[in-house]
């Protein structure tokens, strides 16, 4: 169960980014895909969600086909995507803009306790609840983002990149902070550049080059290796 | 206060790009449908004395769609039932029988959109041997040069002076020019008031900003100088008021005794109910246009008892036509139904007494006639009768007033049969 | 004494009118704020409006006040069903093409009224058309205060649906940014239905509430147009409350000019506003002065 991708093709018009991947984030699990810029990584999770169509392979997630579903039925199997540079509603207060991820729960208490655990984990967000979404920080508007997906309480959240331009301190409060959501649970599909950080928090990893995977294994095991070590983490 | 922001900025900057290529792309849009072309060049047929035809062929250039698109269709009507009695009583005899045949050319309500449809008109096909048209006088104003250069007789019922200042030789105006109708507006008034006993020395002049509306403004100004009368207020506004509210109240601030206005239909019911929310009762002398239509008593009803207008024809002496109309299309036969009609008289008329396909030796008859047969027989004075300038000499205003929601003749008595009623008498 | 009477009843005729503008307006804001499509038939569903209520009116011989809420619902339902058939197929199609579409539509609702409903300028008779009310001294026509009264009710109405509303929210999420809303399982297809059918809604009402006190014909949209885009434009593309205010700005505008200049001239400030508006700060004088206001109150 969980996510399973078979032979994906994907793309823009006629340019084919994506050949032929494939890939597994099992329940529970802590993937991540690493690789250089326009390696296809943002083409892959928008391919998972809908937003880019696919032109072959599957994607299946708990046994039903997403590649069937238009972008927008995608949440209803509580899949969430933390979309590359935020994108979150500027001018929405930062309340609304979590309670717009929470557009498919219908239940007004789980929408309320659902708050409450992400202003646990975010407090900052509870102190700005009324402040207009495009008036924060950089990191405001990332914990934005991870907490409108959270809404949703997902089954699987994917990242794109939440530690772009982020202080380093940040990066490790935001790691830190999902680490905490994969305790409870959730599924995490993570996509990152920086791939030390990436390879410290996820459990396993892919490594994406020009649309194609080129590796994959534990954490552990890229970390040891030697490619790994000299294309990426730069020792 | 809410927030409701629906855009970011970053969007507004592309959006505000986007925009302006809208307006821009509007404005094409809105000029290039405007734009037709065709070279207008129109042979003239063989005249000839004893001329035996099939058909001889009428155009109509008339404002049928846009905002005039009423009186254009009004007046469509007008001519399509004088055709048919035509037709119906056999034709143009002395031409061995023939038919009028009529085409119909759309004018919309754009002046130049009215030029384009003529030339288009007159340059394909066989052109028309005389064309009536086009309404409104703004419109008539592109039109008659059109015809003009294409020596094709353009009966109209514009009232502006200047149509028949051109020196046209094509060009035929049945109603009285603007002036005439801006003097006896004003002094049928004053005669009017001084029949009953009461006098009028300030007076309101507004009028709808357009061609028809100015030129008569200018009339009844220039008429009340004449007189030594004080106009209080000489007041023109764009024919697209939504809200007469604010002339209202200058009218009312200006404590007329009489008001002179000209008005289509759309601002002629704004006015009056404006008035009537603010309270005045000061006499109404309305300038033809919305004040003798149809829809002026069916918006206002009762309201519109005791109001005045000057018009060209007297309504309630139409005769068998008017009649007939009545029958046809449910309501009493507007005015300029009535003399788009008496142009299509005195065009079958004109034949009849000097048959012809030509069209420039038309033109010469219908100078030298006398034209009294059907609806021409129900303009003012009885016949038409045009001088060398294309004006009709006999054409005498006709001031009507709503009595009983009807439009009655009343002045001047000699040729009514009507009374006047004071308002508030 | 007499001045500052003339003035004040001025003003009051300009808030009024102002009122309506804003009314007439807000759709096309709304339309495009959300979608980003320039809805040029607008004026033309507000004739489409007037003709129901006059239709509805005359048959059922209710007056157009009380008919104006179901004129609305219709209008949504038409609306509605104009975005699904006819704005959903170009709503990513360049610029050119959607102006084609619905500088098209207009034409045909207007030209299709015209040969349904002849040209005829149609009105309706209340018993309160000649009534005014009068306060302070001032003097209100009926027709236009009850207009006015619906123009405020329609205004705290859609505030409080964008505002406080899930639906609302999730309208604005989707006008903010499209990509991510869907990507919180809001489907923009329908959000644009609705927030079409929403626009159409407000200015086919607003063709009813104003009905007593105009009369309707198959071209009136054209009348209406100039103020609908001076509104809009002035009021910064898509800001609700910017069309709002700018209706009673330019409202008052038109009022006051004709006390100092001949009513000829009565639309010459609002041109200037408008030229001022779309050239100079295209985005919207008010936009700029809510942002900063925003700005200040949030600091
Ligand atoms: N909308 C698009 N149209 C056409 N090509 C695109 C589009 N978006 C991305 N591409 C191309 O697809 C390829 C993969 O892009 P993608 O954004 O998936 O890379 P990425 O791995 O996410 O890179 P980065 O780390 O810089 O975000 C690139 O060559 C890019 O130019
Ligand atoms: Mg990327």
């Amino acid at each position: 169960m969980g996510l399973e991708i078979t032979d994906l093709q994907s793309g823009y018009g006629n340019i084919e980014v994506l050949h032929k991947i494939s890939l597994a984030v099992d329940d529970g699990d802590y993937v991540a895909v690493v690789g250089a810029n326009g390696a296809g990584k943002t083409t892959l999770l928008k391919s998972i969600s809908g937003t880019v169509r696919a032109k072959g392979g599957s994607i299946v997630f708990n046994g039903n086909d997403l590649l069937a579903r238009p972008a927008h039925k995608v949440p209803q199997l509580l899949i969430a995507h933390v979309p590359e540079g935020r994108q979150i509603f500027p001018e929405l207060s930062v309340y609304d803009n979590l309670m717009a991820g929470a557009w498919l729960v219908k239940d007004k208490d789980q929408r309320a306790q659902t708050l409450g655990e992400v202003y646990d984990l975010f407090p900052r967000l509870k102190e700005r609840s009324g402040q207009m979404a495009g008036t924060l920080s950089g990191g405001e508007q990332q914990m934005v983002a991870v907490g409108r997906a959270l809404m949703l309480r997902p089954k699987l959240i994917m990242l794109d990149e939440p530690s772009q331009g982020l202080a380093p301190k940040l990066v490790t409060e935001m790691y830190q902070q999902l680490a905490e959501v994969h305790g409870l649970g959730t599924s995490v599909l993570l996509v990152e550049q920086n791939t030390t950080a990436a390879l410290k928090y996820a459990k396993r990893a892919y490594v994406m080059e020009q649309g194609r995977i080129t590796m994959s294994g534990s954490s552990e095991e890229l970390r040891g290796s030697e490619e790994i070590r000299k294309a990426y983490l730069g020792i | 206060m809410f927030n409701d922001a629906l855009t970011t900025s970053k969007q507004h900057s592309a959006r505000r790009v986007a925009w302006r290529v809208a307006a821009v792309g509007t404005a094409l849009a809105l000029t290039l449908t405007g734009c037709s072309s065709g070279g207008g060049d129109n042979s003239s047929g063989n005249g000839s004395k004893n001329v035996k035809v099939d058909e001889v062929r009428l155009g109509t250039i008339l404002p049928l769609t846009g905002s005039t698109a009423q009186n254009g269709n009004n007046s469509l009507h007008g001519i399509e039932l004088a055709v048919e009695q035509i037709n119906a009583a056999g034709g143009i005899k002395s031409m061995g029988g023939a038919k009028i045949k009529l085409s119909t050319a759309d004018a919309t309500s754009d002046a130049a959109k009215a030029a384009s449809a003529a030339t288009q008109f007159l340059s394909k096909g066989e052109p028309p041997l005389a064309i009536v048209g086009a309404y409104a006088s703004g419109l008539t104003i592109t039109v008659a040069r059109v015809t003009e250069r294409a020596k094709v007789p353009l009966l109209s019922t514009g009232f502006a002076d200047e149509l028949t200042h051109q020196g046209y030789k094509y060009f035929f105006q049945l109603p009285p020019a603007s002036s005439l109708m801006g003097a006896a507006q004003f002094n049928y008034a004053i005669d009017i008031a001084k029949d009953a006993g009461k006098s009028i020395d300030k007076v309101a002049i507004v009028y709808a900003n357009n061609a028809y509306g100015e030129s008569q403004a200018k009339a009844l100004k220039a008429q009340a100088d004449k007189a030594g009368k004080t106009v209080v207020l000489n007041e023109g506004y764009s024919p697209n008021i939504t809200d007469a509210g604010p002339i209202v109240s200058k009218i009312v601030a200006s404590k007329p005794d009489a008001i002179y206005s000209i008005a289509y239909v759309p601002d002629s019911v704004l006015l009056m109910r404006a008035l009537k929310a603010q309270g005045s009762d000061v006499p109404i002398f309305g300038g033809t246009g919305g004040y003798i239509t149809p829809d002026f008593v069916k918006a206002l009803g009762d309201q519109v008892n005791d109001v005045f207008s000057i018009t060209t024809s007297n309504p309630d002496g139409y005769g068998d036509i008017g009649a007939a109309y009545l029958k046809k299309y449910g309501e009493f036969m507007p005015q300029e139904a009535h003399d788009n009609a008496a142009a299509v008289y005195v065009f079958a008329q004109a034949l009849e007494e000097h048959p012809t396909t030509d069209s420039t030796d038309l033109a010469k008859y219908l100078h030298e006639g006398k034209f009294d047969q059907g609806a021409a027989a129900s303009m003012p004075g009885g016949f038409v009768d045009f001088d060398e300038t294309g004006v009709n000499v006999n054409a005498k205003p006709v001031m009507v007033q709503w009595q009983n929601k009807s439009l009655i003749g009343v002045w001047p008595a000699d040729i009514v049969k009507g009374k006047p009623v004071w308002p508030g008498q | 004494m007499d001045i500052l009477n003339h003035v004040a009843q001025s003003v009051a005729n300009g808030l009024l009118i102002g009122s309506v503008y804003a009314l007439i307006s807000v759709g096309l804001t709304l339309i495009f704020g959300v979608m980003n499509i320039v809805n040029f038939a607008h004026g033309e569903f507000l004739m489409v409006g007037m003709f129901g209520a006059y239709f509805a009116s005359t048959a059922f011989g209710l007056d157009p006040l009380w008919i104006a809420p179901l004129i609305g619902i219709a209008g949504f339902l038409l609306g509605a069903l104009v975005e699904r058939t006819i704005i959903e197929p170009i709503i990513k199609a360049p610029q050119s093409a959607q102006i084609i579409a619905t500088v098209g539509l207009g034409i045909i609702l207007a030209n299709g009224a015209a040969a349904i409903f002849g040209n005829n300028f149609l009105s309706v008779k209340t018993p309160y058309q000649g009534e005014t009310f009068s306060l302070f001294g001032l003097h209100f026509a009926a027709t236009f205060v009850y207009a006015a009264a619906y123009a405020v009710v329609m205004a705290v109405l859609l505030a409080l649906f964008l505002n406080k509303t899930r639906f609302g929210k999730a309208m604005r999420a989707t006008a903010q940014n499209r990509g991510a809303a869907q990507l919180l399982g809001i489907d923009p297809k329908r959000m644009y239905m609705v927030a079409f059918g929403l626009g159409v809604a407000l200015v086919t009402l607003a063709g009813s509430v104003i009905l007593p006190y105009t009369l309707v014909y198959p071209f009136i949209g054209q009348q209406y147009v100039l103020i609908m885009f001076t509104v809009v434009v002035l009021g910064g593309l898509g800001s609700i409350r910017g069309a709002i205010i700018a209706g009673l700005v330019v409202g008052v505008i038109q009022s006051l000019s004709t006390l100092l200049l001949p009513s000829e001239l009565q639309n010459l400030p609002v041109f200037i506003v408008f030229f001022i508006a779309l050239v100079l700060i295209s985005g919207g004088v008010l936009s700029r002065v809510r942002n900063a206001s925003v700005k200040l109150k949030r600091s």
